[in-house]
């Protein structure tokens, strides 16, 4: 494998900087939160990169447990933050730590003890980056199926009332909706699932095949994850829904809109 | 009776309301706008959050389950809302030729896109698929105000027809000064200011308490 250094980095930084400078002279209003992005990437990654590293020396169960639980929050964090209505009392970040705690680790757990196998299962080279891949789209995924549940609800009120009104149940008058948000958080999902090998080349992939694993195995991995990723954004985004809607009605299957506030 | 209410009231309300309609009985409600007459009827199909009895026959609206409730006192709204692309998704059996041509529509109607009807044919077929679950009591929350003359009296003749066939009570909001001439006399034409005074009970004698 061929290394990079820093100077390598900063050279190509360049390329950001022109461009910045570039969208600034065009008018560009987020000039300001395209620099922070990208500050904000390398930081990420520089601090990921020295953890990592340290946690993959350590063999410690307990620090994998560490990694893996900022991982989760912060994904559930980033779910409520595409919120356009947010449910009261941080419940949305509550959906989003449930619904991807029930599909990417379960299905991580179960991935690494019954397929993968490494000694010991909990193994920090496979657990982490895996779980970062299933957590990656689950969140966009759980994030766009929430999002168009609550917007819909409140935009599509009177035709959520009119079926209740006609005497049908909450699950039965919010079916039209659910459709709706599961359509949209499968989209991104199912369009990578089609890109996948003819337009792009998936990046666990790339990251391996660049690593120097023989292109057919890294194809192996590839296909799984994409199983699994599948699997943990359907998965996920159903149960978000689901307790979402839950959330949207009372005992007397009332909606009851109060639920959710408008993000500033 | 068929609807009793006691101390009733909702958010929007200015305060409880008690009354009964009785059977076959139309009343028209009238009251200038924000004084909570929507919210009343809203309650009334258990719809939001309340205060206070709602009885049918006797039976309390919170002894029943929503659904069965509502099926029984429906609440039709003044804009029809549709939740799919063509008028038959939207009817759980689908009417008979001979129900639909009463009301001067045809079979085809059911095929058709609900973006292509005009607002009367979508407020005749937005009562029509609430009337199919055979409500006792229906509330009609300004059902004419977005229509023209004609379909507004295709609409009162089809309510009424229902009411008379199945001893339905009706409880109709409407501003149209000439409808509540046509529909009600002066003893069933309510001002919600009355209600809120306790006052019905004096001219129909039909007020609980």
């Amino acid at each position: 494998m061929i290394y990079l250094s820093y100077w390598d980095l900063a050279t190509l930084s360049v390329l950001v900087i022109l461009l910045g400078g570039l969208l600034w002279l065009n008018g560009f209003t987020h000039v300001k939160q395209y620099w922070w992005a990208n500050v904000r990437m390398v930081a990420q990654l520089l601090l990921m990169g020295v953890w990592l590293s340290w946690v993959f020396y350590a063999e410690n169960w307990v620090w994998v447990a560490l990694v893996g639980l900022v991982m989760l929050l912060a994904a559930a964090y980033e779910i409520a933050k595409r919120q356009h209505y947010r449910f009261h009392k941080g419940f949305s970040v509550w959906i989003g730590l449930f619904s991807i705690s029930m599909t990417s680790l379960l299905l991580l757990v179960g991935v690494l003890t019954v397929v993968i196998e490494p000694q010991p299962w909990y193994q920090a080279q496979y657990a982490i980056p895996l779980l970062g891949m299933l957590l990656g789209n689950s969140m966009t995924a759980i994030g766009l199926g929430l999002d168009t549940l609550t917007r819909n609800s409140v935009q599509l009120k009177a035709q959520v009332e009119a079926q209740l009104a006609l005497g049908k149940t909450a699950k039965q008058s919010m079916q039209f909706i659910r459709e709706q948000s599961l359509h949209t958080a499968m989209m991104p999902v199912i369009n990578m699932l089609v890109a996948a090998g003819i337009i792009s080349l998936p990046g666990m992939m790339t990251g391996q095949i660049l690593a120097g694993t023989d292109p057919s195995e890294a194809v192996k991995y590839q296909i799984m994850v994409m199983f699994l990723v599948a699997t943990s954004t359907g998965l996920g985004t159903l149960i978000a829904i689901y307790v979402g809607c839950r959330r949207l009605f009372d005992a007397r299957q009332r909606l009851d809109l109060e639920q959710l506030y408008k993000a500033k | 009776m068929v609807l009793q209410v006691n101390q009733l009231k909702a958010k929007g309300m200015r305060q409880a309301v008690s009354f009964s309609v009785p059977a076959e009985q139309l009343v028209l409600l009238y009251g200038v706008s924000g004084t909570g007459k929507s919210v009343l009827m809203r309650a009334l199909a258990d719809l939001i959050v309340h205060e206070g009895e709602v009885l049918l026959d006797g039976v309390e609206q919170r002894g029943l389950c929503p659904e069965n409730w509502r099926r029984q006192v429906m609440y039709f709204s003044a804009e029809t809302a549709w939740w799919r692309e063509t008028v038959e998704e939207h009817f759980e059996t689908l009417p008979s030729a001979e129900t639909l041509h009463k009301l001067g529509l045809d079979n085809d109607y059911l095929k058709r896109s609900v973006n292509s009807l005009s607002s009367g044919e979508k407020q005749r077929l937005a009562l029509l698929r609430g009337l199919l679950y055979e409500p006792r009591v229906l509330l009609l929350d300004e059902i004419t105000a977005n229509l023209d003359f004609d379909s507004a009296l295709d609409v009162e003749k089809m309510v009424l027809d229902y009411s008379r066939q199945h001893q339905a009570g009706v409880l109709w909001v409407s501003h149209d000064q000439a409808q509540q001439k046509r529909l009600a006399d002066s003893e069933w034409l309510w001002d919600i200011e009355d209600l809120y005074a306790g006052r019905p009970a004096e001219n129909s004698g039909g007020v609980a308490e």
